[in-house]
């Protein structure tokens, strides 16, 4: 008797063991919310002052620009502007708004609310202000109508259309209420005030961020109720997450991950050319490599080939500037492995023997960057350089790029293009008035700004294409970075993910609201 | 007995006194630049300035101390710089998580634990034995991350009976919270589905946390249940033929209780820590993987919160153990 | 101070040898032990000869083969090549001299100042005892893999930060223990008769006490060996050991954790390799627990 019910007693457990492992997913009928996982956390929600890729993320879907940026290739499309005119100089553009686009708190979008926000966003001189230095200032956008802006830009400037997607307009009634003595810095740090898809719900720093759709949404497309951002630190997890269906995008594949889930079923693989680049900056205002012999040396002696290699499906970059966009140099050869050239120049430089120890840095958890960064100490030894490998997170990382003294000698760094210029990638990474930012810490030659400034208001094509040249013929003899490589941009999708488009200007940030799951 | 209690009460408010006295030099000590990092990439030194400000951080060391010691009492145990909430806040949503880890996992010991042990040292020598004292010994040595990192394949990736990580499915909102144990919350809303979906994720990093314990349980468990079937009187009781079993109920038990206390005792601190490393593995959202994160971000409320609230629970912990001791021995006495 | 003729009886030679073989064979006995002692003698020989005998020295120095990346296990690399191509073996066995080493240097300062602080507190007692015991008890009640962890991290990654780190956890439950013993050996006879013979504390507690209770430190810090490799390892898990390319077990493991399952033998080999030297010093402590200290054998 007493056997018997204790193997009843057992045989009842394990029913309830394999009972509790079943229903998995059985009460999520009738909501449709999009779980995107990715490596990054979202430390600020002020579009004014944030950037990276996963802010940007939050901005595209919570807040609205005039003008945003869709299809491949790209191209402008209407935000909260339902179209545009542009006067004959180039200088002037007007921009009539849509009556339908309502805040989070249902008050209409009007042009006093575009103005402010330009005039904010001009006055902090943070975040994507940089895109529009010298070209725009505080008072060059103006309200000349109820729903009409008018903006008249200080000299002409090719890329207007593609970087106003990465402007986004701000209910200025909520931030004047919350103003405090930052303009309204703490209080949008962690609040909302926009007229996006989505508003916040569930803020978990570290963890996951969860948006819901705004009631009454007034954008037309996409029917998601809601979506999360989940961190997901490794890029297996994220990818067997995917692979069960727990998330519907997996943002930070390696290219190991990508031939793993090669014949998944209900998952789709996006790997697509685009214009991030890897470069790894080199300290030119603190430290040995100030020597511009050693950086050359330097340059001679990696291993681009092992790079390769080990980065999964990808080229090596030759320039400075993304191979195939407008003004990259096909001639430009930058450097190859070539130890010979490598022991002259070090012979040239003051570390005639090396004998030193360089540090290098790699985002934390980014798995291509850290095999990069051991490529290159195997490098240096045979100029007989150590190297101090360090994993940084993000905020660390930024804040070592305020200063040259804290700075890492080789700093290892992504580019993803907001727009499809080569401005974008010179000005941002190359251009002294960023030095201090994660773009260009430290890098500054009068030459180079010069080269950028007029190429950027260079309105002849031609003129401008031997201006870029020029440019990257200058960054390559001054050996600026180690001139690195473009990897393919590699996500995962679920196969009830509808209506995505690949769009090759910041791919990792896209609108989710026009999507739908069916 | 009650005054034994209000004395030991008592005197956990000098250890308390102490602690953060600790813990706060210990984080002025270390280096790091928390509010440049909270500050974000485009601070101006004003700002930098007035965050230090907000945070307190221009005045002097003592009055620092002062504030902070003031603020734990009225629940501001500052604000963390990575989440930019109040710690004390933050530490209320993540304990349950961990809690439930704990609590699990310490079931899990106790209940496979004490028959194992049992049967063990009734069969001594026998085949279970030495597959269970193997087992044991390996459960002591193994590594819980690599342990964890190995169920999660098997179970998950594997065999996918059971989810990857995290405590709830993302797209669904977990039980209303009561205890903010979800699989408690689920039975007190008597929503069966949902606690099935919590045992669900709580079956693995619970087994992972559970083996050391679980291994140091049986072993205590064997060798006193040996003891006490070597004692005199219990040898004169089956002279007197009394039968093994109705032998191993009326001693055994209160041995039971005493290893499960003394376990109790030594691993609640232990697994309160130590929940870092499973909670890394299956991403679970607790105080070991809060602490973690403030940690590689040298956010320094976060970790002195998270460490005192830990020990907090070690302390009194330690004085239940301590008097359900007494419960089950009564020749202890509260002296 | 020179001894006076009254020299304090001393045990002669041979029962100490005696005592000695007898422990010898208590220890055989046990199979488990003598497995502990041969895999823990092994550990230590790879550590001591690895840089010579791996078959791809240069890959531990930091050197790669991204020709032969992720190759499964094989006669080439017994337990297969990793991301960057580099020989697993290599890498597991020269982890070893990080694991091992820094087991050993954290028990061993722990033991230094765990000892001392013990033995001044247990010495002299009064207001002594009491402040260092509170400081003592304090760091007891902090989880120490957290604190460990915030101190390694605050320093920076580095083995000898890292062994700091760890060590600060780990010395109080030395003084207890040290405390507990010097109470009862300073009650003893010839404690009493070197006091009366008017020798000084200092010689008293290094010549007469300390001596004596070196047994139960001896099993504490062989019991605590493996769990001060396993505390380097998991700091290294979470992120925050060594400097690369130092190899290290925790470190390797959590580097193999984005491979799994498809290059599950980049994980499995560190995993293993911890599991087995911290089973062995385990099997070894207890083993000399049941050798030096009869009564606690079960």
């Amino acid at each position: 008797m007493l056997t018997l019910n204790k193997r009843q007693f057992l045989i009842g457990t394990a029913g309830m063991t394999a009972a509790a492992t079943l229903p998995r997913l059985a009460n999520s009928a009738g909501k449709n919310i999009m779980v995107l996982a990715s490596t990054v956390d979202i430390p600020n929600f002020d579009p004014h002052v944030a950037t990276g890729y996963a802010p940007q993320w939050l901005f595209r879907n919570t807040y609205d620009p005039l003008v945003r940026v869709v299809a491949n290739p790209p191209v402008p499309a209407p935000g909260l502007a339902t179209s545009w005119k542009q006067s004959e100089d180039g200088l002037t553009y007007t921009f009539e708004l849509d009556g339908n686009a309502k805040f989070h708190d249902g008050t209409p979008v009007t042009a006093k609310d575009v103005e402010y926000s330009f005039a904010r966003l001009l006055r902090l001189a943070k975040g994507p202000a940089w895109m529009v230095s010298g070209i725009l200032d505080q008072n060059s956008v103006k309200a000349t109508g109820e729903m009409t802006v008018t903006m008249v830009l200080k000299k002409p400037f090719a890329p207007l259309l593609s970087v106003l997607p990465w402007m986004f307009i701000v209910n200025s009634k909520v931030v004047e209420a919350n103003k405090g003595t930052d303009d309204g810095q703490a209080y949008l740090l962690a609040n909302m005030a926009g007229s996006g898809a989505f508003k916040m719900g569930r803020v978990k720093p570290g963890d996951l961020y969860e948006l819901i759709r705004v009631d009454n949404d007034w954008h037309k497309g996409g029917n998601l109720s809601g979506a999360i951002w989940k961190i997901v630190r490794e890029a297996s997890t994220a990818r067997l997450m995917l692979q069960r269906g727990e998330v519907h995008f997996a943002l930070d594949m390696f290219a190991e991950d990508m031939d793993a889930i090669k014949d998944m079923p209900k998952v789709v693989r996006i790997m697509e050319p685009d214009y991030r680049t890897f470069t790894i900056k080199m300290n030119t205002a603190n430290g040995p490599l100030m020597d511009k012999n050693l950086r050359k040396a330097v340059s001679y002696a990696f291993n681009y080939k092992g790079m390769l290699d080990a980065a999964g499906p990808a080229q090596l970059m030759k320039s400075p500037l993304p191979v195939g966009i407008f003004g990259f140099d096909p001639d430009q050869k930058g450097y190859d492995q070539d130890m010979g050239k490598a022991k002259e120049y070090l012979a040239k430089s003051n570390f005639k023997d090396g004998g030193i120890t360089l540090s290098i840095h790699h985002a934390a958890g980014y798995e291509n960057q850290r095999r990069w960064c051991l490529i290159m100490l195997e490098s240096l030894k045979a100029l007989n350089i150590n190297l101090d490998i360090r994993a940084m997170t993000w905020p660390d990382t930024v804040a070592m790029a305020r200063s040259p003294e804290k700075m890492v000698d080789f700093y290892s760094i992504f580019q993803s293009p907001n727009y499809a210029d080569p401005d974008n990638t010179a000005f941002a990474a190359y251009h002294s008035s960023r030095n201090g930012q994660w773009q260009n810490p430290v890098y500054k030659n009068p030459e180079v700004d010069k080269l950028i400034e007029d190429a950027r208001a260079e309105v002849d094509k031609t003129k401008r294409a031997e201006l870029y040249k020029k440019f990257q013929a200058v960054i390559v003899e001054d050996a600026a970075d180690i001139i690195g490589i473009l990897e393919l941009r590699k996500f995962a999708m679920r196969d009830n993910v509808k209506d995505y488009v690949f769009s090759p200007v910041a791919a990792n940030t896209m609108e989710i609201w026009p999507l739908s799951i069916a | 007995m009650l005054l034994y209690i209000l004395r030991r009460l008592v005197l956990l408010v000098p250890i308390l006194l102490g602690l953060t006295l600790l813990l706060f030099i210990v984080a002025r000590i270390l280096p790091g630049d928390p509010v440049g990092l909270a500050a974000g990439p485009n601070a101006t030194p004003e700002l930098i300035a007035q965050m230090k400000r907000e945070f307190g951080l221009d005045q002097p060391l003592p009055l620092q101390y002062w504030n902070y010691l003031t603020g734990l009492v009225s629940g501001d145990w500052g604000m963390s710089v990575f989440t930019r909430r109040p710690v004390f806040a933050d530490i209320l949503e993540y304990l349950p998580a961990t809690i439930e880890l704990v609590f699990a996992s310490l079931f899990i010991a106790v209940v496979a634990g004490i028959p194992l042990g049992l049967l063990t040292a009734v069969y001594k020598n026998g085949p279970l034995d030495y597959a269970t004292r193997t087992l044991a010994l390996g459960g002591i040595a193994m590594p819980r991350f690599f342990l964890g990192l190995l169920l999660q394949m098997a179970f998950a990736a594997w065999l996918d009976i059971l989810p990857l990580s995290g405590r709830y499915p993302l797209i669904e909102s977990p039980p209303d919270h009561v205890t903010g144990l979800y699989t408690i919350d689920a039975l007190i809303a008597g929503d069966w589905s949902a606690f099935q979906i919590a045992l669900s994720h709580l079956a693995l990093p619970a087994i992972a946390m559970a083996l050391s314990p679980l291994a140091t349980i049986m072993r205590m468990m064997r060798s006193s249940t040996i003891e006490v079937l070597q004692q005199d009187y219990v040898m004169t009781e089956r002279a007197l033929g009394l039968s093994n079993r109705l032998i191993l109920f009326k001693y055994v038990l209160k041995n039971a209780m005493t290893s499960t206390l003394t376990v109790i005792g030594l691993y609640v601190s232990w697994l309160l820590g130590g929940t870092v490393l499973v909670e890394t593995v299956f991403d679970w959202p607790g105080l070991g993987l809060y602490a973690t994160q403030a940690i590689l971000t040298q956010d320094f409320m976060p970790v002195i919160g998270v460490t005192l609230v830990i020990a907090i629970i070690y302390l009194v912990a330690m004085l239940v153990v301590d008097l359900l001791y007494g419960v089950f021995n009564p020749k202890v006495r509260y002296a | 101070m020179t001894m006076t003729p009254i020299a304090i009886p001393k045990r002669t030679q041979s029962a100490r040898l005696e005592n000695w073989s007898r422990a010898f064979y208590r220890f055989r006995q046990s199979w488990l032990s003598i497995v502990g002692l041969a895999i823990v003698v092994l550990l230590v020989v790879i550590a001591i000869f690895a840089p010579w005998i791996v078959p791809y020295p240069e890959h531990v120095v930091g050197g790669t083969n991204t020709a032969a990346r992720f190759q499964a296990p094989s006669t080439d690399a017994w337990f297969g090549t990793n991301a960057l191509g580099q020989d697993m073996f290599s890498l597991v066995l020269v982890g070893s001299q990080v694991s091992l080493f820094s087991g050993l240097a954290v028990v061993f300062i722990a033991i230094v100042v765990g000892t001392a602080v013990g033995a001044i507190a247990g010495y002299f007692g009064g207001w002594v005892d009491e402040v260092l015991m509170r400081i003592t008890d304090l760091l007891l009640t902090i989880p120490s893999l957290i604190l460990a962890m915030a101190v390694a991290a605050a320093l920076g990654t580095g083995v000898w930060n890292m062994i700091i780190a760890i060590s600060i956890t780990w010395w109080p439950a030395y003084a207890r223990l040290v405390r507990g013993e010097v109470i009862v050996k300073k009650e003893e006879q010839f404690v009493v008769a070197a006091h009366a013979l008017g020798a000084n504390w200092l010689r008293i507690l290094g010549k007469h006490i300390l001596p004596n209770i070196v047994s139960p430190i001896v099993i504490k810090a062989s019991l605590d060996m493996g769990f001060a490799i396993l505390t380097v390892a998991s700091l290294g898990f979470v992120g925050i050991g060594v400097k690369p390319p130092t190899p290290e077990w925790g470190t390797l493991l959590s580097g193999a954790r984005s491979y799994m399952p498809d290059y599950w033998w980049t994980a499995v080999a560190p995993g293993i390799a911890i599991f087995l030297a911290v089973l062995a010093f385990n099997l070894l402590g207890d083993g000399l627990r049941d050798v030096l200290d009869p009564k606690a054998r079960r």
